[in-house]
């Protein structure tokens, strides 16, 4: 019977560890925002290129499409904002604290396979439990 | 006595409308090429200002050429392993083939500043024919120029064009699984100048 109860104890962990995963998935993903990594430059700079009246927002090089990342440190975005809450970040400065934002990409994904692959095992281990306490009642009796 | 007042207005006309040789500028706060990339786990973008070579521009015909250089093996993704995997063999061998070489056959004026272009890419050891959009403008040398150290008169180009990594000899099972996006849309940007 003690097998049967660690196993129970190990199920009920592990689905509440995918309840912990779920839920700090959750609230990762909520600090994050779209973003447009941009290296800033003074407007008559940017106008070299031209079409500087096309582009929205602070003048400067994009550095890739917009994603939606988790960013804390305030320090690095700029002003501006654009179209549906968009958020411009300096690419530089970021570079130059060394961080690397966290997409919300990841953090889905990376939530996802956690919340399943516990509750997988948590599956696991109660069926595991159900095995083990049959064996035990079957055992039972012959033991008697 | 008409012809000889035609003759020197189509020399000067002429000695305008000669093309002119730039060389790319060492400016990294402005020249930079991006590349982005679509993967399972996250998107991310490789960046480097290690731009180089030559462009020739003919302001009055609205044509040119130009014969570019990126330095691959000078590439950051924000990711030290990632940069690592990038130059090996799995992926654009940039240890091997540092040089990305674009080189323009064609260069067609659209409207303004925009320019239809065509030419060839090499990439890990592998040319192939790309077709371009570009945007080239041209400003005399003025206080923001000078304010930058460009050295004459500035040649901003920008253009975009989208490749496929497995034309380029990237096979890595990460794509054929789809965990990679195979479709790499480059970006180009840079300021020219006459040495």
């Amino acid at each position: 019977m003690e097998r049967t109860r660690v196993l129970g104890i190990l199920a009920a962990v592990c689905a509440g560890l995918a309840a912990v995963a779920l839920v700090t998935g959750l609230w990762l993903g909520s600090q994050a925002q779209p973003v447009q990594l941009l290296r800033p430059a003074p407007a008559a700079q940017a106008d070299l290129f031209g079409g500087g009246a096309d582009v929205e927002g602070p003048s400067g090089t994009r550095i890739g499409s917009p994603q939606s990342l988790i960013i804390r440190n305030q320090s690095v975005f700029l002003p501006e904002t654009g179209a549906d809450g968009l958020r411009y970040v300096d690419e530089l400065k970021l570079t130059e604290l060394g961080l690397y934002p966290l997409q919300f990409k990841t953090v889905r994904l990376l939530s996802i396979l956690t919340v399943l692959g516990l509750l997988a095992l948590a599956a696991a281990l109660w069926l595991g439990r159900r095995w083990s306490h049959k064996t035990a009642l079957r055992a039972a009796p012959a033991g008697r | 006595m008409r012809h000889l007042l035609i003759l020197p207005a189509l020399l000067l006309a002429s000695a305008v409308a000669a093309p002119v040789k730039y060389a790319v500028t060492d400016l990294d706060s402005v020249n930079v090429m991006t590349a982005e990339n679509e993967t399972d786990i996250e998107n991310f973008t490789a960046i480097t200002n290690k731009i180089g070579g030559t462009v020739t521009f003919d302001a009055a015909a609205k044509t040119g050429s130009a014969d570019l250089t990126v330095d691959g093996a000078s590439i950051k993704t924000g990711v030290t392993a990632r940069d690592g995997h990038m130059k090996s063999k799995d992926w654009f061998n940039f240890e091997a083939n540092p040089t990305i070489r674009f080189k323009t056959t064609a260069v067609t004026w659209v409207s303004g500043d925009n320019y239809k272009v065509s030419g060839t890419l090499t990439m890990n050891g592998i040319t192939k024919p790309v077709s371009t959009t570009a945007r080239v403008k041209l400003t005399p040398a003025n206080d923001v120029t000078k304010g930058m150290k460009i050295p004459g008169d500035a040649l901003a180009v920008s253009l975009k064009m989208n490749v496929l990594l497995s034309d380029y000899g990237v096979q890595h099972p990460a794509i054929k699984a789809g965990r990679v996006q195979n479709n790499l849309p480059i970006n180009l940007k840079f300021i020219a100048s006459q040495p």
